[in-house]
């Protein structure tokens, strides 16, 4: 075939450099936020989670008690709460049943409280989505992040279950063969979750002092994890001594400011393209 | 909270440099957030988790690192230091005061000391306290801090010679809630008007303090103070929790009581505070008073039953009676075999976190370390994980408008302009409201990107909130042209195209949306439902500097609701087909859509495609002039010139009959 192809079909007077005035065509680019959780979603896929997704306003009752949140506890504090009302029904939120008080979701999780109230497990469930925190602005930390949660409940999934499966997560979306993933967990509260734990992985700067992320202690804090606390499955109507499982949550702004090392999360909402053209 | 390795090391039985004993705490109890040298000695700052009140104190901490280093064979047993044992050893003593309890107390004891001389602290004393950051102010109030640093219990010392004597000389307290609207000035002066949601201390003419929370300037102890009274109690943590919250007033005090720390540290606290002020500063002790019936608060707690087995599922490790019983031993808590591989376990009276065998699973699982715990992958899984069709039609969507050159930008969900959705406790006036559409942000970032580019393109996928009484939240797409060359008619042509070509990737027909007149921006439909919006903003306007932006903004859900992607196989023509044109002017806003659809009736199934390629709008008259291509094809035949022409006059003339329009 490919000597029948004619060859010198080039001009005679061709100028090999005209071929570099050539038209480009113009891709836009994904923003970082994107890129990251596409690339989390789709590890999560292969590993047979589903991605389901919820609403940013939520109820008090979804986004705090359901995930046995105690009340009038130092436990909410750690959530800075936007609370929200109609501008129609103003200064009326006292009247509302306090279930029923809107608040933006500071976390993922009302999703598990939802998604379980409507399903039978066994399921695996991944929800990305944008979460809000009333705090103080600074170069890690604003008004609105997104996190990625994870649930996987069937009769007996334990710790061990939770290592082998994040292992894997972790490694696909940051290992290649001179870095192989490495884990650590340490112990910590969430109400939601009993025992509950947080997960650190392996630094890349192989433990320089001047790591800017690690500040030399050669680990990242990732995410906060554990096993599904049994009152908030009961509180979804499921039998507890049936079903056990885990749940984790990440914040995906840090994740992607580690991997592409941009300074300040403020950056990624700024809608400056002359920052999302790098990616 | 702050806490010092000397102090520390006085409860340890094991040597260890502070590097390692914060990774001691790091991997089985707590983040240590730094460690700072000062003063010969390092400050940890330990993020004490909030279910653990227990540990507000630095006899808390030596515990749990000695439970550590108990399980990991470091230690013998548990360091055998007085205060750790938590023994009360006090005796009543009968005296002058008396206390009456209404509400939102679980505990409460006191001591009268009489004939002391208030002087500066010991060097010990001024030594810890600033080390940890605190200013030394007196023996008294220093030794009263260093208790509640030590164990956990916060007290108040108030000057007995300043509480209102009552009948036969005699002292009345109270403890109750706050009548409406009454005031008490705390240390320091600051005035705080308080209702019956809030808890005081009271004497027999008003309040003298902010239970739980601060003290009042009345009745504080000054260099004068002879005789003192020290109050340790126990409050109600939710009601702590929720004055010091809308006081927006806290101490040491009312951050230990809003974790709910145990009552039984009310008596130890007393009973230390009380042995060092006598020993420190000396005076003759008047009075102890606590109720009898109180020293079962530091009796071990109610049992919890734990099956080997379910700490070995949770876990995913086998765990044996060997392994949990050292845990349960260097926690202190008791143990009880009731059968094979159950257990009652009695956690000690301060673990108010352990409640359920989960709690104990989680100690039994900390100690043993999760580093320990092997990675086992799940059992397959028996259902198959449903793709998510959002999510592959968001990706769909925003895949086609990169490659149509928009870049993608994230905007926030909080705006300053108002809209139906306020917060309440806003950070700023310019994050207020919520957003009810995108645009509005994608105009902002034109103008942020306006002087550094000529021409771009953008979208946003996100959420937006509107209703009234109750809140709608949709998923949305928004994408702006933004050219300072374009003209605006061209840019609206260029976006319309966009969508075009969109709804034909995505499985839509032209002709099943339609654009329509709605305000100054246009609605966007199919099968006459709104999906959407499509509009322009030109020059000068919404501070737009040198250049112009058409738009549109979608509806998700709607959008999915309508694809039509299955298809199905169709033969491709055999005949070949006739083109025609037809030039027409029309009048009074006779509209496209009923001139295509006269078309359709009429052709049938011989016109294949309807084609509007020229529209010219009068400027100064309604008349409009329209050019059509009409494409005709039989499927089952050639069809002939003169067929054609039939049916082409017959379009044309009934064009004319119903529309009243003229064929040029």
């Amino acid at each position: 075939m490919m000597k029948k192809i004619k060859k010198n079909s080039l001009p005679k007077d061709f100028d090999i450099d005209s071929v570099l005035k050539n038209k480009k065509i113009k891709t836009g680019s994904f923003h970082p936020l994107t890129q990251l959780m596409n690339k989390a979603l789709s590890i999560f896929e292969r590993l047979n989670f589903e991605v389901v997704e919820g609403s940013e306003a939520e109820t008090e009752y979804y986004n705090f008690d359901a995930l046995n949140f105690p009340a009038s506890h130092p436990a909410r504090d750690a959530q800075d709460t936007f609370w929200l009302q109609s501008i129609k029904q103003s200064a009326n939120h006292k009247l509302q049943n306090k279930k029923e008080k809107l608040l933006l979701r500071t976390h993922t999780s009302p999703m598990q409280v939802k998604y379980m109230e409507s399903h039978e497990p066994p399921f695996n469930i991944v929800v990305p989505g944008k979460c809000f925190r009333n705090e103080r602005t600074d170069a890690s930390h604003d008004m609105q992040f997104y996190q990625l949660e994870g649930l996987m409940i069937d009769k007996d999934i334990s710790i061990a279950n939770f290592k082998k499966v994040i292992l894997e997560f972790f490694n696909s979306l940051f290992g290649n063969k001179s870095n192989n993933i490495k884990i650590r967990m340490r112990p910590s509260y969430f109400p939601f979750v009993e025992p509950g734990f947080e997960v650190d992985i392996n630094c890349f700067c192989n433990k320089k002092n001047n790591c800017s992320v690690c500040k030399g202690e050669g680990w990242i804090e990732m995410m906060g994890a554990g096993i599904v606390h049994p009152q908030v499955l009961k509180n979804v109507g499921l039998v507890a001594s049936e079903w056990q499982g885990f749940a984790f949550g990440m914040g995906l702004d840090r994740i992607a400011m580690i991997k592409y090392k941009i300074p300040d999360i403020r950056l990624l909402y700024s809608g400056d393209l002359r920052v999302i053209r790098q990616f | 909270m702050l806490f010092s390795y000397n102090w520390l090391k006085q409860y340890l039985k094991y040597k260890t440099k502070p590097q390692e004993l914060a990774d001691i705490l790091n991997t089985y109890l707590f983040e240590v957030e730094n460690i700072e040298e000062k003063n010969n000695d390092y400050i940890f700052n330990i993020n004490i988790l909030p279910n653990r009140a227990d540990c507000l104190s630095h006899q808390g901490i030596a515990r749990e690192i000695n439970a550590i280093l108990g399980f990991q064979n470091k230690i013998e047993k548990v360091a055998p230091i007085k205060e750790l044992k938590n023994e009360f050893t006090l005796k009543t003593k009968s005296g002058e005061i008396e206390i009456e309890i209404e509400k939102g107390v679980k505990c409460v004891s006191f001591a009268l000391i009489s004939k002391i001389k208030i002087g500066e602290s010991p060097k010990w004393l001024k030594y810890y306290l600033e080390s940890l950051g605190q200013k030394s102010i007196n023996s008294l109030v220093d030794l009263s801090n260093f208790v509640m640093l030590d164990s956990g219990q916060p007290l108040h010392i108030f000057d007995f010679d300043k509480l209102k004597k009552g009948e036969s000389n005699k002292v009345k307290l109270f403890i109750r809630e706050a009548k409406d609207k009454e005031k008490v000035k705390i240390l320091g002066g600051k005035e705080y008007e308080l209702n019956k949601d809030d808890l005081v201390i009271a004497d027999l003419e008003g309040p003298i303090d902010i239970a739980g929370i601060k003290g009042g300037e009345k009745s504080s102890v000054s260099n004068g103070t002879n005789n003192i009274l020290i109050t340790s109690a126990n409050f109600d943590a939710k009601r702590i929790y929720n004055t010091s919250k809308k006081l927006n007033l806290s101490s040491d005090a009312s951050i230990i009581f809003s974790h709910n720390i145990s009552a039984g540290f009310s008596l130890l606290g007393l009973e230390q505070l009380v042995n060092l002020i006598l020993k420190e500063v000396g005076g003759e002790l008047e009075q102890v008073f606590f109720e009898e019936k109180n020293k079962d608060l530091l009796k071990h707690r109610e049992h919890i039953i734990v099956r080997l087995n379910k700490i070995s599922s949770i876990l995913g490790k086998e765990i044996n009676e060997e392994i949990f019983n050292k845990a349960m031993y260097y926690l202190n808590i008791k143990t009880k075999k009731e059968k094979n591989d159950v257990f009652k376990a009695n956690p000690p009276f301060y673990r108010e976190d352990l409640n359920i065998e989960e709690d104990i699973i989680e100690e039994v699982g900390r100690l043993y370390g999760y580093n320990n715990i092997p990675l086992v992958a799940p059992k397959i899984f028996s259902k198959r994980a449903e793709l998510n069709e959002n999510l592959e039609w968001r990706s769909f969507i925003s895949r086609f408008l990169l490659n149509q050159g928009f870049d993608e930008v994230y905007n926030y969900s909080l705006i300053e302009q108002s809209a139906s959705y306020e917060i309440i406790n806003p950070l700023s006036g310019k994050r207020r409201f919520l957003r009810e559409d995108l645009i509005k942000g994608l105009i902002g970032n034109v103008i942020f990107n306006q002087s550094y580019f000529d021409e771009f393109r953008i979208f946003e996928f996100g959420h937006i909130f509107k209703g009234e009484s109750v809140l709608i939240e949709e998923e949305k797409i928004g994408a702006l042209i933004f050219s300072k060359k374009g003209k605006i008619t061209d840019l609206l042509l260029e976006i319309r195209g966009v969508l075009d070509g969109l709804f034909e990737a995505m499985g839509f027909d032209n002709e099943d949306y339609m654009v329509s007149n709605k305000d100054d921006i246009l609605a966007i439909k199919v099968n006459e439902q709104e999906i959407g919006f499509l509009g322009v903003v030109s020059n000068g306007n919404n501070g737009l500097k040198n250049g112009n932006v058409s738009f549109f903004e979608i509806d998700i859900a709607m959008l999915i609701k309508y694809i039509d992607y299955e298809r199905e196989f169709e033969e491709p023509p055999k005949f070949p087909a006739i083109d025609r044109d037809i030039s027409l002017f029309t009048y009074h806003g006779v509209r496209i859509t009923n001139i295509l659809s006269v078309i359709q009736e009429i052709g049938g199934n011989l016109v294949e495609d309807v084609d509007l390629f020229d529209v010219y709008q009068s400027p100064d008259s309604d008349k409009k002039s329209l050019a059509f291509h009409i494409i005709y094809r039989d499927k089952n035949k050639t069809l002939t010139d003169k067929e054609v022409n039939v049916l082409h006059s017959k379009i044309e003339k009934e064009l004319k009959n119903r529309l009243k329009i003229e064929v040029r």
